[in-house]
């Protein structure tokens, strides 16, 4: 099976899925809307019926800006505090929502609502151990590699003979930081999978397969993950499009602006099943041939002919 | 014939070879300063050992009644030489945000200075430090001399010194090969005779360099000379008026600067020399070649600054500016001003959407009147030129620029250059921290920047609302014209305002405006009025129980008029603040009516109230922002009918955004 084959398989079990992405979409929501509430009253309660909010109509009024930051920011904080706890019950909810996507995926069948939430249950436990487990690996490699690859960009660049010198050294930087940060997060994903395939418990042993997995077969890993990014990353590239053009300075746009975004969010939603469906197709083919097939195979075309 | 021909090559040859070193050359016919000092300096950089060594010959003419006894002379390199010296402990190593790299220290050392008839003071040099008791410090020395200046005398002095320039982190000193040489010669202090600024009697006005002060001097003439390595290209103060081959790998070069009070130079192999004409006056830009890009927009600000300040405040007298474009590695020279040479800062790849370049070209050329025209004491009073100047930069940058677009001009984000200083002032924890009118080296507590340059501007602006821009530029030509050359303080500067405000507004304002200054200056409260509330109710007959005829008659509320409704309207302002200035309160009625209230800012509190057939749709205290010191404007108005369509633009902005955010979650859970 081709990459491209696992990408379509992906594009094509994502989008046969509409009823699952919308109930993404809709807990994405349901855990935002809060949040964006309580900011709304944190504007309320600074502007009250001050007239200055009218200044921001067009675009963000500097002065306006300064002056609620500088009277309101307490209140911003709390929210903000919110919002981060939010994030932490957005994870969890998200490793739920993990064994019931698979669920559906690995079945080849059609969404129901009583499967879904049966796989949710499930495998809610299990994923949460390897979420654990995956979250310490995440942040120490995170924060080992950080400490080690900036040290080293920072010494880079005293010597640097110029900001253009400095600027690709921090971004060649930067790309090493999120390689290893990238490749544990496609393990994690792997090893959902082979957990759900495998029916199988601990996570140390599935954590373990999901890295064997991503080095093993890492080149046609780490190129269907790259070839998967280029969607959120044009969608996102299309949102900012619609966005600069439409502007948000009235009522009406404002409105076509909301659905715009909610409908951005739906596809942000789809794309997280596109990227298990084609990591699931990828992998059930690659397992399904001995590691040697896949070392044989030429490197140059055959990438994507594995 | 041929004597004829000979004649003719020798013209030529005369007209074609640059004029060397001694050769008289002079700006301008008649001198524009006192000239106090003479300098005529002879300096050699080694690029190796990152050394300076030179010789100089200064003449300081006594023009007060005083028989001076002692000099006394800036060292301000010293303030690098080690931790102890009172820049460093101030500055904990670093300076606006950059920290000195390790042994990168810096030092001058006078190695000889003799009278003209050669009597040796080199033994009697004395560190002094007027400013603190740290006896570590070596920036300030005194010379007791065995005959004193007599008033109207001059005394010739032949200095040498050596110095070590420090890795640049503040202001001067190399990196790499990239050198900005300010600060770099013994320079005399100076001496101010009774009732010159706040002198009760003939003193040495010679400070330590400390974290946050910067410099004071005597206008004069500089003469210098300066050997360097044959590739560099050199900027500095003045004009060029030689330059010649020394054979040996090096060159020297011969700059000459009349009424400037002080004398910088940069080198470097690297720079690409630009020029480009504004009027008389030819701009230079030194450029970093892989910024050479940028190059158009310092151009471009340069001349926008020109004329701005051309038109609005005076004459630029030089027939030159030198913009310095410092090194990467080296933005610690970066944002700096000397006579007619300015070190601005760009970055490869900024845009002009962030107008970093211009606003500090537009500054530093600024200073090039409230420092370098006008020559206050930037020790004592660093607001008469750092906060005065900050004011014009926002006034230019706002007219060239936009005033919402003159600091950033992003899709969806802008903001002016002076919404930016306001914020540098508003946005302060503690604003209170000291009065604008402290020493800088006083800032003990934090606030130098943020009082001294932005709420300055602040209070100017709001000043300038006020009387009106006319006035206010009628005003500040006057204080340009007046103390041009010469060393203002607050007392004189505050004196124009109080000549000329009566003059045009009358008693408007009061007799003068030391109650503003009072506030603003030597104060440190704030300012916030706020439009508390805003009621509309119907007239109606008082209800009750009334006496009539010995009997309780109990009577219902009625309207006040069949047919015809009157509502009484209240509009009530408070003041939060200890500031109190005059302003003005605009009611807009329902049916397009307005109707605009003064108010004279004092009390605690104040109602309008009106009685009219219509109810009130919103009110604004100050409806012109003219109080932009004020430091709260989105209290300053109330709309019965409050504008929630903003309000929900940035909650569907929030939302959208913090559903991106929690998305993020998916990538692990």
């Amino acid at each position: 099976m081709s990459i491209l084959q696992a990408f379509s398989t992906g594009f094509r079990r994502a989008t046969s899925e509409p009823k699952m992405v919308f109930v993404l979409y809709l807990l994405n929501l349901i855990l935002a809307i809060p949040l964006a509430l309580a900011f709304r009253s944190v504007l309320l309660t600074a502007f009250g019926s001050s007239m200055a909010p009218a200044a921001m109509m067009e675009s963000l009024d500097f002065t306006v800006f300064q002056d609620f930051m500088n009277f309101h920011y307490a209140n911003l904080q709390t929210v903000l505090g919110q919002v981060l706890s939010v994030f932490v019950l957005s994870m969890i909810v998200q490793t739920f929502l993990a064994g019931g996507i698979l669920t559906v995926l690995q079945d080849q069948a059609k969404y129901t609502s009583a499967d879904f939430f049966k796989g949710c249950g499930a495998y809610f436990f299990r994923f949460f151990r390897l979420f654990l487990l995956f979250g310490l690996i995440l942040v120490l490699t995170a924060v080992v590699v950080a400490v080690v690859v900036f040290a080293l960009a920072e010494g880079l660049t005293e010597n640097a003979s110029s900001e253009v010198t400095e600027l690709w050294i921090r971004l060649v930087a930067f790309v090493l930081f999120l390689l290893p940060v990238m490749l544990i997060m496609m393990a994690g994903d792997y090893a959902k999978i082979h957990m759900v395939l495998h029916d199988q418990r601990s996570a140390f042993r599935m954590c373990g397969k999901g890295f064997a997995f991503v080095v093993r077969r890492f080149l046609p890993a780490i190129a269907l993950e790259l070839l998967m990014l280029l969607v959120p990353v044009l969608l996102f590239a299309v949102y900012l499009v619609l966005d600069l053009s439409i502007g948000m300075t009235s009522g009406p746009t404002i409105a076509v602006m909301f659905v715009i975004q909610q409908l951005y969010m739906m596809l942000r939603a789809w794309t997280r099943v596109f990227f298990l469906a084609g990591e699931l197709a990828l992998y059930r083919n690659l397992q399904s041939r001995p590691f040697a097939a896949f070392d044989a195979a030429p490197v140059a075309p055959g990438i994507d002919k594995v | 014939m041929k004597s004829i021909r000979r004649s003719l090559t020798a013209l030529l040859i005369l007209l074609v070879i640059p004029p060397l070193r001694g050769a008289a050359q002079t700006i301008f016919r008649e001198p524009l300063s006192p000239r106090i000092v003479t300098y005529a300096i002879s300096v050699s950089l080694d690029p190796v050992e990152k050394t300076l060594t030179g010789k100089e010959t200064l003449t300081w003419r006594n023009t007060s009644s005083d028989r001076v006894g002692e000099l006394q002379f800036h060292l301000y390199l010293n303030a690098f030489k080690n931790s102890a010296s009172t820049f460093m402990k101030g500055s904990r190593g670093g300076h606006r945000g950059i920290q000195m790299a390790g042994g990168g220290w810096g030092w001058i050392d006078v190695t000889s200075m003799k009278t003209a008839d050669g009597e040796d003071l080199t033994g009697r040099i004395e560190f002094i430090h007027p400013d603190d008791d740290n006896d570590k410090d070596q920036t300030v020395i005194r010379v007791p001399l065995s005959k004193p200046v007599l008033p109207g005398q001059t005394i010739k002095l032949n200095i040498d010194f050596t110095a070590k320039l420090p890795r640049i982190f503040a202001r001067t000193g190399y990196y790499k090969d990239y050198y900005m040489i300010g600060q770099w010669f013994p320079k005399i202090g100076v001496y101010e005779a009774a009732g010159q600024r706040y002198a009760v009697k003939g003193q040495w006005n010679c400070h330590q360099f400390h974290t946050n002060t910067e410099f004071y001097a005597d206008y004069g003439v500089y003469d210098v000379e300066m050997t360097v390595p044959k590739d560099y290209v050199l900027g500095a103060t003045g004009i060029l008026v030689g330059e010649k081959d020394l054979g040996d790998g090096t060159k020297s070069l011969s700059y000459h600067a009349e009424d400037v009070h002080d004398f910088a130079w940069t080198a470097s192999a690297s720079y690409l020399d630009l020029s480009e004409q504004w009027k008389h006056v030819k701009i230079r830009v030194l450029m970093q070649p892989q910024r050479s890009h940028q190059a158009k927009r310092y151009f471009e600000s340069a001349k926008a600054a020109l004329e701005y300040f051309d038109r609005h405040v005076g004459k630029y007298p030089y027939p030159n500016l030198t913009v310095v474009d410092p090194a990467y590695g080296a933005s610690g020279a970066g944002g700096m001003e000397y006579p007619t040479l300015i070190t601005a800062g760009s970055m490869w790849g900024i845009g002009s959407e962030l107008k970093f370049a211009e606003i500090v070209t537009v500054h530093e050329f600024g200073h090039e009147y409230w420092y370098g025209l006008v020559g206050n004491n930037e020790f004592e009073e660093a607001w008469l030129d750092e906060g005065i100047n900050q004011y014009y930069e926002t006034r230019a940058m706002n007219e060239v620029y936009g005033s919402k677009t003159a600091a950033v001009d992003l899709p969806g984000f802008t903001a002016g250059d002076f919404e930016v200083t306001r914020l540098g002032y508003t946005g302060m924890r503690n604003k209170k921290i000291a009065p604008i009118a402290t020493p800088a080296w006083m800032f003990k507590g934090g606030g130098y920047g943020n009082l001294t340059y932005q709420k300055t501007a602040v209070f100017m602006t709001t000043l300038e609302r006020l009387i009106g821009r006319p006035v206010m530029d009628t005003i500040m030509k006057t204080y340009f014209e007046r103390w041009k050359f010469k060393h203002p303080c607050e007392r004189d500067f505050v004196a124009v305002f109080n000549e000329f405000v009566p003059k045009y507004h009358g008693t408007k304002f009061g007799r003068n405006l030391d109650w503003f200054f009072d506030q603003v200056l030597r104060g440190t409260d704030i300012c916030d009025y706020e439009l508390t509330s805003i009621e509309s109710r119907l007239v109606t007959s008082p209800e009750g129980l009334f006496d009539s005829g010995g009997k309780k008659v109990s009577a219902a509320p009625n309207d006040s008029a069949r047919g015809a409704k009157l509502y009484d309207t209240r509009v009530l302002v408070s003041r939060l603040g200890e500031i109190k200035l005059p302003t003005s309160v605009l009611v807009r009625f329902e049916n397009g009516d307005e109707v605009r209230q003064a108010w004279d800012g004092q009390a605690r509190w104040v109602d309008f109230n009106f009685r009219r057939p219509e109810k009130v749709a919103w009110a604004m205290v100050d409806p012109d922002v003219s109080l932009v010191i004020d430091v709260n404007l989105n209290n300053n108005s109330k709309t019965m009918e409050p504008e929630r369509v903003p309000i929900w633009k940035y909650t569907v902005k929030f939302l959208f955004w913090i559903q991106n955010f929690l998305s993020l979650g998916s990538m692990i859970g």
